[in-house]
């Protein structure tokens, strides 16, 4: 017998063990806010520790806000950085300074980034929001009351973290649709922009699209840079220039306060929901990449 | 007006590249002009210390290399043997590798509250709990680059290897790691850097603490990571500057560990 396929049998049995072990834990440790609260858990903005009453609304609100904001924003940034890169408008010394650089961005922890949010971005945005806030006061989500520590900033943020994810991987995405496609299309007299267009971004885009689901992972299990800059408040969001919470953020600030087993089961109920949503995205992703690799 | 398309495609493309490098720019010269002038000798040695009498993170770099001690132990004899079996073994890598990514992409605050159910709850806050959750996140990472370290070994290699009747486990463990040692090593660093920089997963593990807890591994510790969260959200000017100069560090920290990385890939 060998030995060596013994032990690395074993390795990666407990790799498979582990999402196993980590769902049906879950799952246990949240069965008393299940049994209690059952689905209107999810529908219910009333969080009041005190009185024994969870609902998960406002951070499910949160964190789907935030997300969506900064994929959004990331989204735009990230192509339009990989077209820079890989899409035949840069010299290749640029290339060679900007792709590690904005590689380094994904290796920054995310405290760091988290500490840079909250004493140096926020309250530099709070300006910004007051003067958005003061002349575009009509449009529900920017009226009310302005705050540095904000749903904004957080989405911000975040999106500051995901553009590498996007970035890095669509640009090596377009690299590699073949390159007869892509010169054939510039020989027949097509410009950069149209090759692109017609040829290179619809060959790239399942690969794309799985790089921003990848961020969108990211984005929803994000914790400490969140939790520094959102305000950790259960109201539920009215404008994006106030305090706000996320799943992730709830869980960090309150775990450790957390006195009653309905309260401490409450939170794992809230993981236990963070963990299928970005089980979900993240398989949709890897089964998308690998639907690209069959293809490509 | 197709040519000034393309000139607006490239304008624009330029703009998206310009947004995309100035977060990173603006963190590295903050956090250097916020946090350089605060790392001294008792800063890396101290205690931490009652707001306005200095302080320091010594007893955080301590823990931080006890946690990630544990975290290297373990992360990399798992990983590393799992990506041996993947590469050299499996008959369904496929199904192994879809269970490492899905590991990979499971948000570190619940590998906290995993840790927290499974070994907290016995063993109570400490280093090695904090080791643990490190772990979790190291595993994948390295598990895959080693999968695929191995895989760019020729073929050949194992063949000669075989001709020679050198049995399997000898070749794999003599021949072939050393042969894809270069990229095993970048997911070493890689792996590193990002256990490193974690704090969520160390928050119900090993909770943070204000002394030297002289290298026990079963008591609370602090981490550099813990002190940019903690401090960081502190009302004191001065603790407030200990967060600056622990995000310098681990800043610096990560990003050599990651070009390092880069450069040997």
């Amino acid at each position: 017998m060998d030995p060596v396929k013994l032990i690395s049998l074993f390795s990666s049995i407990f790799i498979l063990l582990f999402i196993f072990t980590t769902f049906s834990s879950l799952l246990l440790a949240s069965n008393e806010s299940i049994s209690k609260f059952g689905f209107s858990f999810l529908i219910s903005a009333d969080w009041d520790p005190k009185e024994g009453r969870f609902g998960a609304l406002p951070a499910i609100a949160g964190t789907a806000i935030t997300t969506a904001i900064s994929v959004l924003i990331a989204s735009v940034i990230g192509i339009g950085t990989a077209v820079y890169i890989s899409g035949g408008y840069s010299p290749y010394w640029v290339r060679r300074i900007i792709a590690p650089l904005i590689d380094s961005l994904a290796a920054v922890p995310s405290v760091v980034i988290g500490l840079f949010g909250l004493l140096f971005l926020s309250p530099l945005l709070e300006n910004v929001y007051s003067l958005i806030s003061s002349h575009l006061y009509f449009i529900p989500v920017f009226g009310g009351p302005v705050r540095g520590i904000s749903i904004m900033t957080a989405s911000l943020i975040l999106s500051m973290m995901i553009i590498p994810t996007i970035a890095s991987i669509s640009s090596s995405a377009i690299e590699m649709v073949p390159v007869e496609l892509k010169e054939g299309a510039r020989a027949l007299g097509a410009t950069r922009w149209e090759t692109l267009r017609i040829i290179t971004l619809p060959y790239a885009s399942s690969y794309i699209i799985s790089s921003i689901l990848l961020a969108t992972a990211r984005a929803l299990g994000e914790t400490m840079a969140v939790t520094m800059v959102i305000g950790n408040s259960h109201d539920m969001p009215k404008s994006l220039f106030q305090p706000g919470c996320t799943i992730t953020s709830v869980i960090a600030s309150e775990f450790l306060e957390a006195t009653s087993s309905l309260y401490i089961s409450s939170l794992m109920e809230l993981g236990l929901i963070l963990l299928l949503i970005s089980l979900l995205v993240n398989i949709t992703a890897i089964f998308m990449r690998r639907g690209f690799y069959a293809r490509a | 007006m197709r040519e000034l398309k393309d000139r607006i495609a490239a304008s624009a493309s330029f703009i998206a590249m310009i947004l995309a490098v100035l977060p990173i720019l603006s963190i590295i010269a903050v956090t250097f002009a916020e946090g350089a002038w605060r790392i001294s000798l008792p800063f890396l040695i101290n205690e931490p210390a009652p707001p306005g009498q200095g302080g320091g993170i010594g007893n955080a770099i301590i823990g931080t290399f006890m946690m990630m001690v544990v975290a290297s132990a373990l992360g990399i004899s798992i990983g590393v043997l799992s990506g041996i079996y993947m590469a050299e073994y499996s008959q369904k890598a496929h199904i192994f590798e879809l269970f490492t990514d899905v590991m990979a992409g499971v948000p570190t605050i619940i590998l906290g509250l995993v840790v927290y159910l499974i070994l907290v709850r016995f063993i109570g806050f400490s280093a090695l709990a904090g080791g643990v959750a490190l772990s979790l996140i190291m595993m994948p990472i390295i598990a895959r680059s080693t999968e695929e370290a191995l895989k760019e070994v020729p073929n050949e290699v194992r063949e000669a290897a075989a001709a020679l009747g050198i049995p399997k486990w000898k070749a794999v463990l003599h021949i072939n790691l050393r042969a894809a040692e270069e990229g095993i090593k970048s997911g070493l660093l890689l792996s590193t850097a990002r256990a490193l920089g974690e704090a969520a997963p160390l928050l119900f593990t090993a909770f943070g603490s204000q002394f030297y807890s002289g290298l026990n591994l079963l008591q609370p510790a602090s981490s550099m990571s813990l002190v940019v969260y903690t401090y960081g959200a502190s009302p004191w000017e001065d603790w407030r500057g200990i967060a600056w100069g622990t995000a310098l560090i681990l800043l610096l920290i990560t990003a050599f560990m990651s070009a390092f990385a880069r450069r040997s890939r």
